[in-house]
């Protein structure tokens, strides 16, 4: 059974993005980005809310661009052969392959996917992490806290919801992102 | 020219006590009140608003031969307290019509030497929306409260630098910023 992660890259002050929605600030550079894709080596599915998932539609074909870092080919390999399940109700055919569409948050389906799976699945997005974290689904949590205050925006922790939390892993990179890792106490 | 910073307890999720007002999860370990102390030993005063005032005063009372009014105590309460009553101490309150200004707050650090350190996160975001702090530092204890009263000032962005990154005890994190850069 593998574990349900949450994570995502959040500002200092605790937003993914700014008071406008915007996230252009939340770009992990490639010291960031190697570690990322060492720690997808445990991952065997995504979960994504559509604003994410369509971001993140960047890395796809990555092969096909000329003159990118390997560590941008290599994430962009990893991010191709993983499953996906983008939920959204606006997206009717999704431009990368192996990706499944949701037009409901079910978490009996997400804790059947958690059952089955081998490899760990990561949660990104705000509202399906409320659902899984309300249901009681996520295991560990996982912030990428960059240097910067965006003063508001949606918040990484969903309001309303208290968690006691055990630190498993602090690292901190060179541009001044760090990732805190944490256990959901249940 | 002194440099000010602001330093804080806070939640994982970034607040400083939870909805109710309660932060009994801010309680520190020895390791970590071993940390602050010190931190409180480079510093050459303290800036303290109201309610930060009224959980810090307690210091000025607990030293050796204070009767056990406290119960039994690690000794490092005890340098705390010390180290602390040595530190010069400013209180602004709005409520009793003496807020921290802008200019007062200018005062203060072109009349140090040093480092002064300022909180609560009401204070604070006084002195970060006058532009003068110079560091922010942050424990982050391993529990998320889902609200309460946010550390950094809500439509105050900023960027900022990481000078320091250390886990201290009991999954506290420490995180120190220079802010503005």
């Amino acid at each position: 059974m593998g574990k349900l992660i949450y994570s995502m890259l959040v500002s200092a002050d605790g937003f993914v993005n700014r008071p406008d929605r915007s996230f252009d600030w939340a770009d992990p550079d490639d010291e960031v980005l190697a570690f990322i894709t060492e720690r997808q080596q445990a991952v065997g599915a995504y979960l994504y809310g559509r604003r994410y998932y369509e971001v993140m539609t960047n890395w796809a074909d990555l092969r096909s661009v000329p003159g990118l870092s390997d560590v941008d080919y290599r994430f962009s390999d990893v991010w191709n052969a993983t499953p996906k399940y983008v939920f959204t109700r606006s997206l009717a055919h999704p431009p990368t392959p192996n990706t499944h569409l949701r037009t409901e948050i079910d978490v009996d389906e997400i804790r059947a996917l958690k059952e089955s799976s081998e490899k760990h699945v990561t949660v990104e997005g705000t509202e399906i992490a409320r659902v899984c974290l309300e249901a009681g689904l996520v295991d560990g949590i996982s912030a990428y806290v960059v240097p910067i205050a965006t003063g508001g925006g949606t918040p990484f922790f969903p309001a309303g919801i208290a968690l006691n939390l055990r630190l498993t892993d602090a690292h901190s990179f060179a541009s001044g992102i760090v990732n805190l890792r944490y256990a959901v106490q249940h | 020219m002194g440099t000010l910073i602001y330093l804080m307890v806070t939640s994982a999720d970034g607040f400083t006590s939870s909805p109710d007002g309660t932060f009994d999860w801010a309680e520190p370990t020895t390791a970590v009140h071993e940390h602050v102390e010190r931190f409180t030993r480079t510093l050459s005063g303290q800036i303290y608003g109201p309610r930060m005032w009224e959980t810090m005063k307690v210091w000025h009372d607990i030293r050796p031969g204070d009767g056990g009014d406290y119960g039994e105590l690690a000794d490092v309460m005890y340098e705390y307290g010390e180290t602390w009553r040595s530190i010069p101490t400013h209180v602004f309150n709005r409520q009793e019509g003496h807020p921290l200004t802008g200019e007062g707050i200018r005062e203060l650090k072109a009349a140090s030497g040093g480092m002064l350190s300022i909180g609560g996160p009401g204070i604070a975001a006084v002195a970060l929306r006058e532009g003068a702090v110079d560091e922010v530092a942050r424990y982050v204890v391993p529990h998320a409260t889902g609200g309460g009263t946010p550390w950094w000032p809500v439509g105050l962005d900023a960027d900022l630098e990481l000078v320091e990154e250390e886990s201290i005890d009991a999954g506290w994190v420490y995180l120190r910023y220079r802010v503005g850069v």
